[in-house]
């Protein structure tokens, strides 16, 4: 029997070199992108799904709804009907109404969680990539230390020094995915920091903080953006796990999370609580992974990020 | 084959201090007094400084680390500051439940995804591959806690196939062991299973695609023995660092899963730290889950060069 020839480690050919190629994203390639992500029938039915969720968030309070926390004991955990068209839950709250609100709630959270996992974690990647030595040195080995652990372990073990409450919770998560924006900071800075520009600026006298800003950032922002759209997704699900454990988000506000924790504590009476939160969750969780898979492919393969 | 064990145990060893010295840093970084916020409101200066003392907190920062890291080095994780047991033996005992939890939800795992994979990547691009394709990405993106209330509603709840909630001992006999297993093995089992399949159909399609298995097909091997010694063998490995890389998703389920499903596991454990603000038991759950974590990466990566001749010799 001959020795079978063994499988290299798969790295697919460049399909377009965007983010490698030290230039700036030009308009022409930016509207390149955009035409390939119009033509992903997926991408844009997510995209759609999502500004509909952000319609709806911002506009909520303007629909013509019941108070979200006005209880009718008498009709509590009733089905859908002409009143109540999502049904009530075990306080005879309109579900509906609370499911506005907690979509505002959900984007708000998940919105603070992807802003503190960028501001974290982009810069220290830029700067590690940048100067490389003994910076970049100890920075990955706290970014391998972070990844090595479970995500939700990880964020309970922040909520369980800070506190519960929504803000801790995000910011626990956030520093969960700090890492990967790390990473996708790091290697921008390392593929383009001993390009002619950046020396030229250097040798300007450009300083650090300006270069890393102004000449190195703007070269990353499709793997960001790439990573960032997967990440809220996947921040959502944490957002939710975290609310469904009583951690995040407190009575009597509600996030879809909290929604599907107390349709679970009457889960013997009435199933039909659960059903919506849940239905918004992994619909909004699909959204964004299908418009991250969609930019992923507009903006090629090389441009994955980490 | 010692060799490349033992470089990789080296490669885990600075990722471990490190994740000893943020678990450590972990109860400095609570805004305010961890002791006044253990005391409650209400309590008593003496009171506070009493927990102060047994936390260790009167003292400075680098002997309270040499303290903590020397426990550690002997094995020692510390005591509950709510039950008095200690850490290793809380953990120790919450450990057989999540164990028996993941060992299930990975048997589900390879059940469901080297069928599903092998039949996408042999059947590539015919309507077969796009359902499985599309079932997946459907499973990937439903939170795994989602799962978990549908399977109760549907399979317990309704129509009472399974036990609901709890945990039996395998000392109870495997049936029943297994009974109470299956449903939460089966929550945390289904988004692994949904990437498996899709790295597996990956990996397999790129394999199928080679010369030396055209040649062997024109040589009239049997497919199946062609699939089986050559494909599965040269895919195998980026499919397994997958694998490895699921015990970290599946140990961060467990806390919810556990929750759904009311069973004593490491999960259940690690939340109720986090409630009760149990700050050793926090850092013990912590180390304990990258201990995992991290031994599963090394032991991936030694099955790897095991398959691969070529990454033997390589660092």
């Amino acid at each position: 029997m001959t020795e079978t020839p063994t499988t290299e480690v798969v790295t697919p050919a460049p399909e377009s070199t965007l983010a490698a190629d030290g230039t700036t994203t030009t308009r022409r390639s930016r509207s390149r992108v955009m035409r390939r992500l119009r033509r992903n029938r997926g991408a844009m039915i997510a995209a759609g799904f999502i500004a509909l969720l952000i319609l709806v968030a911002a506009l909520g309070g303007l629909l013509p709804l019941p108070d979200p926390n006005k209880q009718d004991l008498v009709n509590r955990l009733s089905g859908p009907s002409g009143d109540h068209w999502l049904g009530t839950d075990s306080f005879g709250r309109d579900t509906l109404s609370r499911l506005v609100a907690a979509t505002r709630v959900t984007l708000l959270a998940a919105t603070e969680g992807l802003l503190v996992a960028v501001v974290l974690g982009v810069p220290l990647g830029l700067l590690a990539g940048y100067v490389g030595g003994a910076t970049d040195a100890i920075l990955s080995r706290i970014a391998d230390g972070l990844l090595s652990l479970p995500g939700l372990v990880l964020a309970l073990a922040i909520v369980g020094v800070a506190g519960p409450g929504l803000t801790n919770a995000m910011v626990a998560i956030g520093i969960v995915f700090a890492p990967r924006f790390y990473r996708v900071g790091r290697s921008a800075a390392q593929s383009v920091s001993h390009e002619t520009y950046i020396e030229a600026v250097r040798a300007d006298g450009v300083p650090t903080s300006r270069i890393l800003l102004r000449h190195i950032l703007p070269n990353s922002s499709g793997p960001l953006l790439v990573q960032a759209s997967f990440a809220v997704g996947f921040i959502i699900t944490a957002e939710a796990s975290l609310s469904f454990l009583g951690l995040g988000v407190q009575v009597p506000d509600a996030s879809w999370g909290s929604m599907v924790r107390e349709g679970f504590a009457h889960v013997h009476e009435s199933t039909f609580a659960i059903i919506p939160p849940a239905v918004m969750i992994t619909l909004t969780v699909f959204a964004f992974s299908q418009l991250g898979d969609g930019l992923r492919d507009a903006l090629g393969r090389d441009s994955r990020g980490s | 084959m010692i060799g490349a064990v033992g470089r990789r145990l080296l490669l885990a060893i600075p990722i471990l201090v490190v994740v000893s010295l943020l678990s450590f840093l972990l109860i400095d970084l609570t805004p305010g007094s961890p002791a006044e916020l253990l005391a409650g409101e209400g309590a008593t200066p003496e009171r506070v400084a009493e927990l102060e003392q047994t936390l260790g907190l009167d003292q400075p920062i680098w002997q309270r680390f040499g303290d903590y890291m020397s426990g550690l080095l002997q094995g020692d994780f510390g005591t509950s500051l709510f039950s008095g047991q200690s850490v290793g033996d809380a953990i120790g005992a919450a450990l057989p439940v999540t164990v028996s939890l993941i060992v299930v939800a990975y048997v589900l795992v390879f059940v469901i995804a080297i069928p599903l994979g092998v039949l996408a990547a042999v059947r590539r691009d015919t309507r077969t591959d796009r359902a499985i394709s599309a079932t997946c990405s459907f499973f990937l993106g439903i939170p795994s806690f989602v799962v978990a209330l549908v399977l109760v509603i549907l399979l317990a709840l309704t129509v009472e196939a399974f036990p609901a909630t709890g945990y039996k001992p395998l000392a109870d006999g495997f049936g029943v062991w297994l009974s109470h297993l299956i449903l939460p093995g089966l929550a945390l089992a289904l988004t692994s299973a949904a990437e498996v399949t899709r790295q597996l159909r990956g990996a397999l399609v790129d394999v199928l695609e080679q010369d030396y298995i055209r040649t062997q097909r024109a040589k009239g091997l049997p497919p199946l023995l062609i699939l089986g010694k050559h494909g599965l063998k040269n895919a195998a490995p980026p499919v397994l660092t997958v694998i490895g890389l699921q015990l970290a998703r599946m140990l961060g389920s467990t806390v919810i899963i556990e929750q759904v499903f009311a069973m004593p596991g490491f999960g259940a454990l690690t939340l109720n730290a986090v409630l009760q603000h149990d700050f050793p038991l926090i850092q013990g759950c912590v180390l304990v889950s990258a201990i995992a974590v991290i031994g599963t990466t090394v032991v991936v990566d030694v099955v790897e060069a095991g398959l691969n001749p070529r990454l033997r010799s390589a660092a």
